[in-house]
């Protein structure tokens, strides 16, 4: 499974480097090696199932693939997108709840996808492996807490390729689900962040995750994008950072600050990598 | 039965036993336990149906959706426990669309009407309401059971609605639930005059409970039997809980990290030495490994041991595991290694099931060592073992031949190698072979859970072998239409199927329409159903209800979508309620 669909990582610039909060670099940051696979532009669909080939130790992504891709030009959209069942209304509303009530940061564990991503693979594979979400919660909790004990670094600032070697920071590899929500949309979803090697391949699945796909979207071609790390464009991808701020995901050049309505956690962990991204 | 006037007249002959009062079946069925065996007492005669259903003090309604609650009150007004379950298995990854449905609503107000002694109420899987606790708690003046698993939609003000209203409970479970915290002292309202609670489970709830309400309510409940904690309470505060509670038996500690301190070391370890009935154990043991022989006086004692949530790992962990000779049932994280595996096989012969759960389920690189070896060993030692549940990286053919010819006795196997289609890492073959060999073996195989690089061989063997198999999961796995006829056409006795991302199509499916009425549920996601051949099942199959699922967030009507649209989601279960009215927009009825 590729990075991330075509059209959208076409509408990106290429060779981002983080922005000068380089704490959002720590998010995306990426599992051992592994060849950089967001720069092509096609979604590869053409998985045969049953002729897989043979297991290395950094394996081809899991795929999202399914049989409809036999069926190209398929009405519904990417399964791992549409079998997202994020948090409940109640729970939304509980979330938000909880955030007013300064909870704790385990508040995020409601239900939502855990967009469980295979590290190689740019969206991985929507329920699989098959954890319980509740045990999943438990799991991104308790990383989290051994990071914050730990004390990560800041990873370097590098290219779009956000290689990450801090053995400590592997252990957060887990946690990188990050709640997302989008202005006027109750239902939140989940990322996981280490499934992203870059801001390229994140915005383009927060884009498949929120937008309701075209026909036949699974084609290099047709989606309209959200282009959400274009200034331009009707949303923006931001996130909060520790002091409480929202701030604009951008490259270095382009940073803005922007102060928002909190309807976020507060970042508890001192970690300098913001808890939350949300879109305005 | 000659009243007085005649002496000594002879008996006179019994009436025959087709026409026996009533009362007198009931009264015989009451000694039969099984769900299975009055129904099908039920279904010998008119006189015996009308008997056991007037009698019937237990339901389980497995589909929420099988049968109208009305329906389910109206047969059988005696029922005093009943447990409800709601959405399809596969909700719990997350792969059921949200608010598919599996309202509780419907079913705590029938139950309000028509049974107005209910006991014990069970919901699993489903949309609970604070209104539903509310009338629950004012609904049933002797209602004494509550357990609620893997459900959403209350609240901590629910809770506070069931602590004052219920008298006489005696059981709260609360089993991984999504539960809002509103900051309600809930447990604050238990009267000080309650006295019954036998069990006591919140663990699953994120806030902060009030630590000298909870003491005083377990000082007071002196038939506590099982408490499970939250991680709010510290480990200071679960040592003087312990103390107030040392008839305890199941005990989950919440949270358990803290740092080494030899005064509360002490503390706690002369806590447990009171607990002298305590056998089954669990928690989130974060840390500290320093704390392990503080349990050590425990150990012997335990049946259970749930360390699921526990990154506990190294040789600690192994010399406590490794002391708990009795164990019957132990979950792990992958964190105990094939070593680890290893000294259970060898100290706990008496192990019955075992679950081994991953602590970095998205690692590629597997940095813990826990492979085939491990469930080799503890099926080759452990001569009672029967329910596995093995997350791992690598499998072989040969692993699992060995495994199944060690190990006849599975009635529950589920093996996930976390990586889709991994073939034996040896050969690099599909495990064809090695899960063939399961259900060859395990003749009582009632729950299988298949994954890796897999052929339609298998569901060939599984079709053929596996007559005793209720539950079959499969993923990732087949090649073609025949792997989903080989588990239609065969598997005598399958209730539940669910499968995800198989190329598996319409032609099984439609040819083997009728096993479905035999089922209790079909489930398919991401395989190559098209929407035409789930109209031709719902034409043909009207005691099926078939839903369709496909983009959750666009409700698009069915009608304009021709017959070759591709399907996303398919569920179909048998219902005897007709179509359900309460679908959101993502689902339809086909």
């Amino acid at each position: 499974m590729r990075g991330g669909p075509g059209p959208t990582a076409a509408a990106f610039a290429s060779g981002e480097p983080p922005p000068a909060a380089a704490a959002v670099a720590e998010e995306v940051e990426e599992n051992s090696g592994g060849g950089e696979e967001q720069e092509d532009d096609e979604l590869e669909l053409g998985l045969c199932l049953g002729s897989k080939k043979q297991q290395h130790p950094s394996p081809a992504p899991c795929r999202i693939l399914t049989a409809r891709d036999l069926h190209p030009g398929a009405v519904s959209p990417d399964s791992s997108v549409s079998s997202s069942s994020p948090a409940a209304g109640a729970t939304a509303t509980a979330a938000s709840k909880r955030a007013k009530a300064e909870a704790p940061p385990t508040a995020t564990t409601s239900p939502g996808t855990v967009a469980s991503g295979h590290p190689q693979s740019g969206f991985g594979v929507v329920g699989w492996p098959p954890i319980r979400t509740f045990r999943m919660n438990s799991l991104f909790n308790q990383a989290k807490d051994n990071a914050s004990d730990t004390g990560i670094k800041k990873a370097e600032d590098e290219s779009d390729v956000q290689k990450d070697k801090d053995e400590t920071e592997k252990k957060v590899r887990a946690v990188g689900w990050m709640k997302v929500n989008m202005d006027g949309d109750v239902i939140g979803r989940k990322v996981d962040l280490n499934a992203h090697h870059s801001y390229k391949t994140l915005a383009s699945a927060l884009e498949l995750m929120f937008m309701k796909p075209s026909i036949g979207v699974c084609t290099s071609s047709s989606a309209k994008s959200l282009k959400l790390l274009d200034n331009a464009s009707e949303y923006q991808l931001t996130y909060e950072d520790r002091d409480g701020d929202w701030m604009l995901v951008r490259d270095s050049k382009g940073f803005t600050e922007q102060q928002l309505p909190q309807d976020a956690e507060a970042d508890k962990l001192g970690l300098s990598h913001p808890r939350e991204l949300y879109r305005w | 039965m000659g009243r007085g006037g005649s002496r000594a007249a002879p008996a006179a002959a019994a009436p025959p036993w087709h026409a026996l009062p009533d009362e007198v079946w009931e009264h015989a069925f009451s000694f039969l336990p099984a769900a299975s065996d009055r129904g099908a007492a039920a279904g010998a005669c008119r006189s015996w149906l009308r008997a056991e259903r007037r009698s019937r003090r237990r339901l389980s309604v497995a589909n929420c959706y099988a049968a109208s609650p009305q329906d389910a009150v109206e047969r059988f007004p005696a029922v005093r426990a009943a447990e409800v379950k709601g959405k399809p298995h596969f909700a719990d990854f997350g792969l059921v669309p949200h608010a598919w449905g599996a309202a509780a609503a419907p079913w705590v107000a029938a139950a309000a009407d028509g049974w107005p002694l209910l006991e014990e109420l069970s919901f699993k899987r489903m949309v609970v309401t604070d209104e539903c606790l509310e009338m629950i708690a004012a609904s049933f003046r002797n209602f004494q059971v509550l357990r609620l698993v893997s459900c959403e939609g209350f609240s901590t003000a629910g809770l506070a609605a069931i602590a004052a209203g219920c008298r006489n409970l005696r059981e709260l479970d609360l089993q991984e639930n999504e539960i809002e915290d509103c900051s309600i002292h809930w447990l604050s309202l238990f009267p000080e005059s309650f006295t019954s609670l036998v069990t006591l489970n919140f663990s699953c709830l994120e806030g902060d409970v009030n630590i000298n309400v909870l003491e005083r309510l377990v000082t007071r409940c002196r038939n506590l039997k099982t408490l499970k904690l939250n991680n709010s309470i510290p480990l200071d505060k679960l040592a003087s809980l312990l103390r107030k509670a040392p008839q305890i038996v199941e005990l989950g500690t919440g949270k358990f990290s803290a740092d080494y301190h030899p005064d509360l070391f002490a503390k706690l370890e002369a806590a447990f030495a009171g607990c002298k009935s305590l056998r089954r154990l669990s928690g989130a043991w974060d840390s500290v490994p320093d704390y392990l022989p503080a349990f050590y006086c425990v150990c012997e004692g335990l049946t259970s041991l749930n360390l699921s949530y526990a990154t506990i790992r190294g040789p600690e962990l192994i010399k406590f595991i490794s002391r708990c000779k009795n164990l019957q049932l132990l979950w792990v994280m992958d964190l105990i290694e094939d070593h680890g595996l290893a000294a259970v096989a060898s100290s706990c012969n008496k192990l019955q099931e075992l679950r081994v759960f991953p602590s970095d389920p998205f690692d590629p690189a597997g940095q813990v060592s826990l492979t085939e070896r491990g469930l080799v060993d503890v099926s080759a030692s452990c001569p009672m073992l029967e329910s596995v549940l093995y997350f791992c990286r690598r499998m072989t053919n040969e692993a699992l031949i060995t495994i199944a010819k060690n190990r006849p006795n599975f009635t529950c196997f589920r093996l996930c190698i976390i990586e889709p289609h991994t073939p034996d890492y040896i050969t690099h073959q599909p495990l064809d072979a090695g899960f063939s060999a399961i259900v060859e073996s395990c003749k009582g195989l009632t729950r299988f859970s298949v994954s890796g690089l897999l052929t339609d061989r298998v569901f060939k063997s599984i079709g053929a072998h596996a007559d005793r198999l209720e539950m079959l999961s499969i993923a990732f796995a087949g090649n073609s239409d025949l792997g989903l006829h080989y588990i239609l056409s065969g598997c005598k006795s399958l209730k539940k199927l669910e499968i995800r991302d198989c190329p598996f199509g319409d032609k099984p499916l439609l040819a083997n329409a009728a096993k479905l009425e035999t089922m209790r549920s079909l489930w398919m996601s991401s395989c190559s159903l098209t929407l035409g051949a789930c109209r031709q099942l719902a034409r043909k199959m009207p005691r099926l209800s078939v839903e369709v699922m496909n983009d959750s967030e666009r409700a698009c009507p069915l009608d304009s979508l021709t017959d070759e649209s591709p399907v996303d989601k398919l569920y179909v279960y048998r219902t005897i309620a007709g179509p359900r009215s309460d679908t959101p927009s993502c689902v339809q009825i086909v």
